[in-house]
This record gives structure tokens, sequence and C-alpha cells, in this order.
């Protein structure tokens, strides 16, 4: 084994190894992805891109005889429906569905016409990632930024955190790294949505330092402050369960996220907003 | 280009595709999905290339494979590129120096890998943070994905150990 550490082959690995450290060092320093990213990315995306395509129309085939069970009960459901609604289509409450949710998402422009939006598709979820953390479409070449904001039709996802030519890591709402200034709707009670390790488990998140008097309950709403990193009014979704903090100090909410976070498919990332422009100055 | 060069150009080729194409079904959503947990593929064709073709190439491969990794992974870029260099090279001096390159031993290595990494990762991307229930992370995703990986990883074994033993057969000519 001692001619191998004497070998021009152990020099090699040894030139890669300082390499990647140096890769690693600088991607600490400077927060961005590093040029063999870039590229390893650019070659790897519109493969996932076309992956992921196949992925979700086959599992949509599939999902069929999966979910057999819950078929059965919803058809069961939907011909007591018929019975009761004999002159309505049987499927007038899913076009219904479909077209709120095609029309929130026109309504998003609508509604904040100084918002820059760039759709894009999640192609890519990591086997590493613990908090649902994925990878989408768009990058650099589509004028996406780190710290860009993610929603989806229903709500805020989360923010990019790296940003490659043409695609981009997305850190969710239930990422404990995250810290989203937001409010109850209802109280207008200041607080902090972050995520947590347990609750990430069941997809939810939760908005703390609450006010001890805080009278936030179930069924609340909470929507983004807004500023420098995430536009305002953004929902993020409604309270389940309010709790005491350890220490009891203060109170925190348990959120469930008003989008899908575990399986959101479509997103929009905001380029840009007015308030962006006003904390920024320009 | 000699006949040799040419038919180990081809084998690398192939081995890098090969790892590319299970990094994509590794990370494409849903696949492979069993209560939240997905199993690394491109690793394990890392190791299996470093136990047949040695220390130099299972390392360079081991490297490739966790660029991929980080590629997708939220956390710091390089972490899993340094630990499946090392791992791809230690595999391969273990092949070399102690073990059979047999399926059984593949799979150990695998999950040492792995193990390794995904220790590592806990350390320094949550325990080190101190997240409230942290070990949850540990328990729930870190140790089910190893057990995972290292369950499907014979069928990379396969793949990887079928490009190197038709390539051996023309390389032998």
């Amino acid at each position: 084994m001692g001619d191998f550490f004497k070998s021009i082959r152990f020099k090699i690995l040894l030139a890669v190894l300082i390499l990647l450290l140096f890769f690693m060092l600088r991607a600490a320093w400077t927060g961005g992805a590093p040029i063999i990213s870039q590229t390893t990315g650019a070659i790897v995306t519109p493969l996932q891109k076309l992956s992921s395509s196949i992925s979700y129309t086959v599992t949509g085939y599939f999902e069929r005889f999966f979910h057999a069970d819950d078929i059965a009960k919803e058809n069961e459901q939907l011909q007591e429906q018929i019975r009761e609604l004999q002159n309505q289509l049987v499927d007038y409450e899913q076009y219904k569905q479909e077209n709120e949710n095609l029309r929130e998402f026109l309504g998003i422009k609508e509604e904040n016409p100084d918002f820059e939006l760039e759709p894009a598709s999640v192609v890519a979820r990591d086997p590493n990632d613990r908090f649902y953390s994925f990878t989408i479409d768009k990058g650099s070449l589509d004028g996406i930024s780190p710290y860009d904001t993610v929603i989806s039709a229903d709500g805020l996802v989360g923010r990019v955190k790296e940003v490659g030519l043409n695609w981009s890591k997305v850190l969710t709402l239930l990422d404990p790294s995250m810290d989203i200034g937001a409010y109850v709707s209802r109280t207008r009670d200041i607080g902090v949505v972050t995520g947590d390790v347990a609750l990430a488990q069941e997809g939810m998140c939760k908005l703390t330092y609450l006010p001890r008097e805080s009278g936030a309950a179930r069924g609340d709403l909470v929507v983004t402050t807004g500023g420098l990193f995430y536009p305002g009014g953004l929902i993020v979704g409604s309270i389940s369960e309010v709790r005491t903090e350890k220490g009891e100090i203060s109170l925190y909410a348990v959120v469930t996220p008003a989008a899908d976070i575990r399986s959101v498919k479509q997103v929009m990332v905001i380029k840009s907003y007015l308030e962006q422009g006003v904390a920024t100055g320009e | 280009m000699n006949e040799q060069k040419k038919w180990l150009t081809i084998k690398y080729s192939l081995n890098t595709i090969l790892i590319i194409l299970l990094y994509v079904l590794q990370t494409t959503p849903g696949f492979l999905l069993i209560f939240d947990v997905k199993p690394n593929l491109a690793v394990p064709t890392a190791i299996c290339i470093a136990m047949r073709e040695g220390e130099f190439v299972g390392g360079l491969y081991g490297a490739f494979a966790g660029v991929l990794c980080d590629l997708g992974s939220p956390n710091l870029f390089g972490l899993n590129a340094i630990i499946f260099l090392i791992a791809g090279t230690a595999a391969g001096l273990l092949v070399i120096y102690m073990l059979r390159p047999g399926v059984i031993n593949f799979v150990f290595l695998t999950a040492g890998a792995l193990l390794t990494c995904s220790l590592l990762d806990y350390l320094f991307h949550y325990a080190m943070w101190e997240y409230e229930n942290v070990w949850m992370v540990l328990v729930y995703h870190l140790l089910p994905g190893v057990l995972y990986s290292a369950a499907v990883s014979p069928l990379c074994y396969f793949a990887a150990n079928s490009i190197y033993k038709y390539f051996a057969v023309k390389l032998q000519r």
C-alpha cells in the first residue's frame, strides 16, 4: 500500500481533493455555486426536467391504482352527489377547482402588478433533503437571483438559495434556517415563521415569538409582513394550534402552509417587487 | 488511438453516463420514494467502479458522484465530493489488499461510505446548529436513507459490474 502513497496517482487524487476543498471554502465564503457545480448542473438539469415530466405523467397514471381505496370512497361520494344533484355534471366541482387554481395564479399578477414573476417547474428533489428543498428549472439566465421569493398559487413556498445557469435550489419554509417576518391577519400579532425538525415531518412550520397575550387561534391566516427579502401580504398558511414556548416567555403557533410544499410541482419565482426597491433605495 | 485506448474511453464514458443517469433517477420527484426516504444510486455505482477498477479510478468516480450529490443538496458544496473521493479510494485499496470484490462486501462498503457521509452531514448541518428535536433527522431520514440505499445497491452493482465484465473481455483481446 506504501507504493500507492508514493505514486503519481495518489498525488493526482490529492490535487483533486485540494481543488474540491478550495471549491468548498469558496462556496462557503461567497455563497455562490462554483464553476464545477454550474457546469454539472447545466448538463444534468435538462435530463432532470425530462425525467421529472415522465415521472409526473407515470405517477398520475399509477396513482389511480395506488389510491384505489381512496378513489373508491370518492366515487361513492360522487355517486351520492349525482343522486342529490341530478342535473349537475359529475365533475363540475373538479373543473371549478382547477379553474380557481388558474385564476389564483393569474390573480397573483393582477393583485400585485409590481411583482416580476417567473414560472418554474420542480425538476428534482434530492435524497439528502430533510426539509423538502428542491431544484427548479430556471436559473440566472432567466434573471433569478439568490434570496428571490418562491410561491405557488396557494401561498409562500420558500426562497432561492443557490442559482446556476439553468437551475436554482429552493429552500422551503419548513427549513429551520428560514426566518420570515409574518403576522396573524386577524390579531395583527407579529412573529417569525421558521421551520422545525419535528413539525417538518408533518409538513408544518411554526410562527414563533408571539406575545403571551396574543389572541391568535386555530384557523387564523398567517401573512408575510414584507421587507427586503419577502414581499408583504403573501399567505404563509393557517394556524393549526397555539402552544407555549419552552420557558413560557412567549407563544408559538403551529402553521399549516397554504402551499403543498411536499409535493408542489409548479412554482413562481418573484424576481423583483416594489418594497424591495424601496428597501434597497432603488 | 489504438484499440485498447478506444475501449477504455468507451468504458469510462459509459460508467460516467451510468452515474449521471442514476443520479437523475434518484433526484426524480417521487421516484422510489418510500416514507419520504429516497435511495442514493450514484454513490453505490461509484463504489462498485472503485472495487473493480482500483483506487485511482475509484477515487475520481467517487468525487464525481459526490459532486452530483452536492449539486442537489441544499448544504455546503464539496462535502459529499470530498467524502466520496476518500471513500472511493479506500474501497479500491481495501479490495486490492483485504477484501474480495463480491456483492456482500460491496453492500457493506456502500453502507459504510453512506453512513460516514450521513453522520458528518448530521454533525455539521444539524447537530451543531442545535435545532430542536434534531435527532429525528438522524432517525427518520438519514439512517433509513442509508439502509434503503444499501438495500437497492446490488442493482447498481450489477449495472456497473456488467459494464466492467463486458469491457474486461474486450480489453483482454
